[in-house]
Formats: structure tokens, sequence, C-alpha cells
């Protein structure tokens, strides 16, 4: 009775290596092995043609040296931190809308989910014409009001703000479900207790809500964050990174390395600091959740 | 006694507290309204404004965008603008094999992670885990470098020196898109959810593990496969630095690349690229609204790894 129990045992474990290898094989050629040579690389001299050759620490000593590398790195965090500072507002404040019982609530959500299955390329293109200060209708109605017309993508100090509206217009309704989904997991209970000790709607938003959402607004936080850092399509399709280099972002700067420059050195010392940076915000997100869960289970 | 059940249950009930309720509320609500109706414009304004360029004539601008008509030849026109056609099949190639792929790998992973006992599951799953995080623009140098150097493909010597490699080719274009942590991910979710006992009722019946896996549980897993569907579509469809890198001729350019011939600074001719962006964005929209009632619980479980 125990042969063919285990035989079939056996038979059944190898058809989960069977099954498991494919997906494996294809994300180790795609994910493990690409971030290993990147790491590799990182540490020789290699223009694509010649054989690379090592050189240490040599190209990330360079790439701290290098002006280019840090006003890259400052427009991805001007980016990435303006962009998700107010997003986590506006997405709270439009969450907390749709939690309401509202008539067309569903209809209402999906135009505002819509722009995010939308490429950044189109949404990039729709922008610029949005923004185009001869035929673009925002500086029509500007003009209207009798605001002088502002130059949203080629102005320095406009173009990287501009870029940064157009993209939490695109990415708002992505978090904003995710928070809707963490106000509809608050009891009621808890808001109608607040509301018989007195609570106002303010005090209950700021003390039972915004409490009870601590889990839900890290995530969008960090990986809202770290989805801005790669910023490069907008960049790209509607300023090349300028105007004078403002909007190059450091993805930019790894393709111009790469690709205009061959240098993939320094190009793949840039993903390994990306790729640290990944590491260090998601621990920071792994820790944030435990204690917050711990917290939620001493409050329970 | 029946009287005073009578008066109770119709006079003063319910007359009176349903219009208190009303009262108490509307003032709040119309407020509600009104910021909704603020949300909804800033959106639908955008959007609406685009299918206005789209129909317009070529010198649309600002305030006046039909003044030469309405011009629906302009969706026509966008097609069958310089090789447009070509790359749309490109992209459509690309985007159903990749995500074909996708959905099969990730359903066969996901069924192995979640319903069968194996060696170094532990660690694949961990692996999986830790990859969730890992941005694809990271990741895209050094595997443009291994695509263009892969041995005894595209011309290349066992070395993978001499020819292109995968450069230029629909696999090359492809290969990010074959797999996915986040895909496998999200199916092991769902077919750990499933009940036991149907595979527990069709190996008595005799099924071997495989017939398991394609009869029984992934028919029940079509949500998930819906989900996993669309994300890879999108991803494909809409990708844009990978297929930058990796194409080096015209006729290999997909859609996302190919939109940039529209847009020539000084000579953008608005209504064709407006109506272009319309074709290349009805097919991802379109299949997000049909995804769209299996998606809130995909989102919430990548949300909560």
């Amino acid at each position: 009775m125990a042969s063919p129990n285990s035989l079939a045992e056996r038979k059944l474990r190898r058809a989960g290596v069977v099954l498991v290898s494919p997906a494996v094989a294809a994300i180790l050629l795609i994910s493990i092995v690409p971030l290993i040579v990147a790491g590799y690389f990182s540490l020789t001299k290699f223009d694509m043609i010649s054989t690379p050759q090592w050189v240490g620490l040599e190209n990330y000593r360079k790439l701290f040296a290098d002006d280019a590398f840090w006003e890259a790195a400052g427009n991805t965090f001007y980016f990435a931190f303006g962009q998700v500072v107010v997003g986590i507002v506006v997405a709270l404040m439009v969450a907390m809308l749709f939690s309401q019982a509202l008539k067309g609530g569903a209809a209402m959500r999906t135009i505002v989910y819509i722009p995010q299955a939308a490429s950044y390329v189109v949404i990039s293109l729709i922008w610029t014409f949005l923004f185009d200060p001869a035929i673009g209708p925002i500086n029509a109605v500007l003009n209207g009001m009798g605001i002088d017309t502002i130059y949203f993508l080629t102005d320095q100090n406009w173009a990287m703000p501009s870029i940064m509206v157009m993209s939490l217009w695109r990415n708002l309704g992505y978090f904003m479900i995710i928070l809707l989904a963490g106000i509809q997991a608050i009891p009621t209970s808890i808001n109608e207790a607040a509301q018989m000790d007195g609570a106002n709607a303010f005090q209950r938003f700021f003390l039972v809500t915004i409490p009870q959402l601590k889990s839900p607004l890290l995530f969008v936080f960090v990986t809202w964050f770290l989805g801005a850092m790669q910023m490069f399509t907008q960049s790209y399709v509607m300023t090349q990174g300028g105007p004078i280099n403002a909007t190059r972002t450091l993805v930019y700067r790894m393709y111009d390395s790469a690709f205009t420059e061959l240098n993939i050195g320094a190009a793949s010392g840039i993903a390994v600091l990306l790729f640290l940076a990944v590491v260090v915000a998601s621990l920071f997100l792994k820790l944030g959740q435990k204690l917050f869960s711990r917290q939620e289970l001493a409050t329970r | 006694m029946s009287t005073v059940l009578d008066e109770t249950a119709i006079k003063p009930g319910p007359a009176s507290t349903t219009p208190r309720k009303v009262r108490r509320r509307r003032p709040g609500r119309g407020r509600l309204y009104a910021i909704a109706l603020v949300v909804c414009a800033i959106y639908l304004v955008p959007m609406l404004y685009v299918v206005g360029v789209s129909l317009g004539g070529n010198t649309a601008s600002g305030g006046n965008l039909f003044a030469d008509g309405l011009h629906p030849e302009n969706f026509i026109k966008a097609f069958q603008s310089t090789d447009f056609a070509l790359y749309f099949a490109n992209s459509a190639l690309v985007t159903i094999v990749s995500a074909a792929c996708q959905v099969f790998l990730s359903c066969m992973a996901g069924y192995a992670l979640a319903r069968i006992k194996f060696r170094g599951r532990g660690l694949v799953l961990g692996g999986l885990i830790a990859l969730l995080v890992v941005p694809p623009e990271v990741i895209m140098v050094p595997l443009f470098i291994i695509m263009t150097k892969f041995p005894l493909l595209g011309g290349n010597d066992i070395f993978g020196a001499g020819g292109g490699g995968l450069l230029n080719t629909y696999f090359g274009l492809m290969v990010p898109h074959l797999a996915s942590a986040l895909g496998v991910f999200l199916m092991r979710q769902f077919y750990i959810d499933l009940p036991d006992e149907l595979g527990q009722a069709a190996r008595i019946d005799g099924a071997g593990e495989y017939r398991i896996f394609l009869q029984i549980y992934t028919p029940l897993a079509f949500p998930a496969v819906a989900v996993v569907a669309v994300l890879a579509f999108q991803g494909a469809w809409n990708d844009f630095l990978w297929p930058l890198i990796m194409t080096r001729s015209n006729d290999m350019q997909t859609l996302q690349l190919g939109l940039t011939v529209f847009f020539q600074q000084d000579s953008t001719q608005w209504n064709l690229l407006m109506a272009a962006v319309l074709i290349i964005s009805i097919p991802v929209v379109a299949l997000f609204l049909f995804g769209q009632r299996y998606f809130q619980s995909g989102i919430l479980a990548g949300a909560d790894k």
C-alpha cells in the first residue's frame, strides 16, 4: 500500500517541478541574470564592442563626481517626491469622495481610472497638445482670463512641474482605488462610535480614518515613489530631457550613457544604484507594514 | 388594540422619519456631487478634447475645433499614412504572443506553487516576491546586451560575437514580456483559495495532475487569468523604452514608436495624431473596461504581498 502512494507522490512532485520550471527559467533569463550582469558591468569599462575590462569601483567614483549624474538624481527626486506628496493628498481626497454612496459612483471611478490604461507615449502626446503655447486649450483659457501665455514645456522652471501634473493625472486612478478599498475596509462601527462621542467630520477624518489607513497609505507612497523614480518616456517624448536638462532623469541618463556615450559601465552603475534604492524602499515598506500590523493587533 | 397599531403604523412613524433623514443629508450631498463633477471634468474634458481634435480640420486650435467642419476620415487617413498599418501589425503580433505566453506560464507556475508541494517551492516563491519590486527599467541595458550577444543567434558565433543577436527581431521585442513575477504571484494567490476537494475527487477518478490543472482548476481561475492577461497585454502594447532600444529598422517598429512619425515638432498634424492616439488606445481601454470587475481583487492581492 505504501509504495504506490509514494510513487503517486513522487509523480505529483515531479509535475510541480515541470509546471514551475518554464516560468522560472524565463524569469531567470529576463530578470535575475540581467541584474547580476548589471552588477558585473558596473565594475568594468565596456563599450559594447571590445571585451569588458575590470576597473573595480571606478565607475561609481566617476558617477559620484559627475555633475550630470547629480543633476539627474535631483530632477528624479524632485519629480517623484513632488508628484507623490501632492498625489497622495489628492488621491486620498478623491477616495474619500468616492467612498460616499454617490449615484453614478462606479461610472465616475471608471472615468478617473481610464488614463491608467493608455501608454505614457499617448498621455504625453495628448498633454503636449494641451500645454501648447500657440494652439493648446490651457493657454487659451489662461489668455482669456488675462494671464500671459505660459511656456509649460519649454520654460526651464515649468517643464518638470508640468510633467508632474500630467503624470499625477494619469496615475491617480490606480492609487485612489487602493486607498478606496482601504477606506471601505474600515468598520463603520468605529466611525459611528466616534460620531456618538461628538467627533466632527474633521476629527473623524484625522483621528479615525487616517490612522486606520496607515498601511495602504504607506504602500501607495512607496510604490508610487518607486514608479516615479523610473520616469523616462514622458521626458523623452515631451522635452527630450530639456530645456537645459531640466527634465533629464536618472533613467534618461542611463539611456544616454548606454546608447549615445556607449559607456555601459556608467549605465550599469546607475541601474545598480536605482536597484539599491528600490531594495531599501521596499525593506522600509515591509518594516512599516509589520509595525502597523503589530499596532493594529495591540489596539484590537 | 388594532386601532392603536394602525395609527402608529401609518401616521407618525414612516411619514416623519424619512423626510428628517433626507433633510439632514441633503446639504452635504449637493456639495459632494459638485466636487465629484469637478473631478470627473478634470478627466473627461481632456479626453473629449482629444476626440474633438481627432475629428477636426488641419488647423485645429484652442477655441475653434470644427472651423473646417467634421472630418471623420481622419481615422482612415491616420491608419493609411506612413507604415501605420505595419506598426499596428507588429504591435499586435508582439503583444498577443507575449501575453499568451505570460498567461500560460503564470498559470502553470502559479498552480504548482499553490497546490503542489515540491522541493524548492519556498525558494521559488520567495524569489518571485522579491522580484515583484524590481522595475523593468533597471534591467533594460544588461538585458539589451544579453540579447545582442546571444550565442548562435542572429549571425552570432558561439561566443556571441559577430552579429546582432536578437536585436531587431520579433522574439527580441517579446522577451521582457514573456513571463512576469507578478503574473505568477497573482495566479498563485487565486489557485490557493480554490477548494482541495475538487482535485482529490478527480484524482480518485484517475485523472493525472496535468489534467486536474488544465480541466478542473484553470477554468475556475478565469477572473485571475483575465487580470493577468489584461496586465500582460497592456505591458507589451504600451511599452516604449524596450522597443526603442531593440529596433533598428523601420519595419520592426511598434505603434508607440510609430506615433512619433506623426509628432514632428513643427509640422505636427494634430488631428491625425489624435486620431492615431485614439486608434492605439481603444484596444487597451476596452480590455481594461472588460477586466475592470476582476481588477480590484487583483490589485489588492498585489498590494497585500
